[in-house]
């Protein structure tokens, strides 16, 4: 089973610079991947490397990062779907498919739900890896987890109604019916389960920067967490206790070399 | 026999009736069930928009299949389709 850590916090603190930091010193012992959830990334501009969207880099030996581009995988998604339909229907009756992908497109959720495909992705590709996750800000970080909870129960609530229908279907038309809507449901409800056992079985780092406001926000973020049942979570200073003032954070030369001031 | 004839028209009466209620029962949920289903399709995003996108093929398959079984307007999941824009 993998390692899974999740780095949280304010905006500015220095989530990427640590969870790089911290994945080097991983990479010592395992192989460790640091993956950027943030859709305004700067793990390129810290590494001071270009780096292509949604591939695995590699910095140096045992050593990945990875940049997820939600915008690609939502047009993916839609290109693939939509393909999909065509050649199921040639023609668009049943429904102005268009007009549903555009509305679906602004819908509030979209980005929380692109996240939630791109960790759970990573949870399945990348088993034999450190996963260490550099996330956004705090708002949208938090909103990703209620996400992958609300969308849980949310499943299993349609999977059990959808069960029901076809119970009830099969005694009033004396026939067997096979669902695959209902067999979908099911997947999915498993793989929530799923995600949610191995998110819930990641260590939270909350990074502050040893300033009031991101010392209060921690303890916030710390407070949430717990109460939505992700118990394993600690307080990282930076500039502090954990991993000093760094005089020049950028490169991977120089990164590397902060590894041995890490203390976690 | 003869005394039973007027007990068997009264099944007969209560398993229509029973089955009516059943398919209407029906109905109604499977109206809920696209109700949850389309939510982000009018901004309450219940379940997830790409796995609407995902059932797209299943549900317009389903749809259709309901679509043929019941053309009565005054029925929820008509309403319910109506409104959606889903013609």
């Amino acid at each position: 089973m993998s390692e899974v850590y999740f780095f949280f916090g304010k905006g500015g603190v220095g989530k990427t610079t640590v969870s790089i930091i911290f994945g080097m010193k991983k990479s010592k012992e395992k192989k460790t991947k640091v993956v950027s959830i943030d859709p305004a990334h700067n793990i390129s501009d810290i590494l001071k490397i270009k780096l292509k969207k949604d591939k695995d880099i590699q910095i140096f030996e045992g050593f990945y990062v990875k940049e997820v581009s939600t915008e690609k995988l939502l047009k993916e998604e839609k290109k693939r779907i939509k393909e999909r339909l065509r050649k199921i229907y040639s023609y668009l009756v049943a429904m102005n498919l268009e007009h549903i992908l555009k509305l679906v497109e602004y819908t509030p959720g979209f980005e929380e739900q692109a996240i939630i495909t791109s960790v759970e992705k990573e949870l399945k590709n990348s088993k034999d890896y450190v996963l260490i996750f550099d996330s956004p800000p705090t708002a949208l970080s938090l909103r990703f987890l209620y996400t992958i909870i609300t969308t849980s129960l949310w499943i299993e609530k349609l999977y059990n109604l959808r069960k029901d229908i076809n119970k009830t279907k099969e005694i009033i038309y004396e026939e067997r019916i096979e669902d695959p809507l209902l067999s979908w449901l099911f997947e999915k409800t498993n793989e929530y389960h799923k995600i949610i056992e191995k998110i819930k079985d990641a260590c939270f780092f909350v990074v502050e920067d040893g300033l009031f406001p991101s010392r209060e926000e921690g303890k916030r973020i710390i407070k949430t967490l717990k109460s939505m049942g992700f118990k394993k979570t600690k307080r990282f200073i930076n500039k502090g206790e954990n991993l000093p003032f760094l005089e020049s954070p950028y490169g991977v030369n120089n990164l590397k070399k902060y590894t041995s001031l890490l203390k976690i | 026999m003869h005394s039973l004839k007027p007990l068997k028209g009264l099944l007969e009466f209560f398993k229509k009736k029973t089955k009516d209620y059943a398919e209407w029962d029906v109905k109604e949920k499977e109206a809920l069930f696209y109700l949850i289903l389309f939510s982000p399709l009018y901004g309450v995003p219940i379940v997830s928009p790409l796995s609407v996108f995902e059932l797209l093929p299943h549900i317009i398959k389903d749809l259709k299949r309901n679509m043929e079984r019941e053309k009565q307007t005054e029925s929820s999941l008509w309403k319910l389709l109506g409104i959606l824009g889903i013609e």
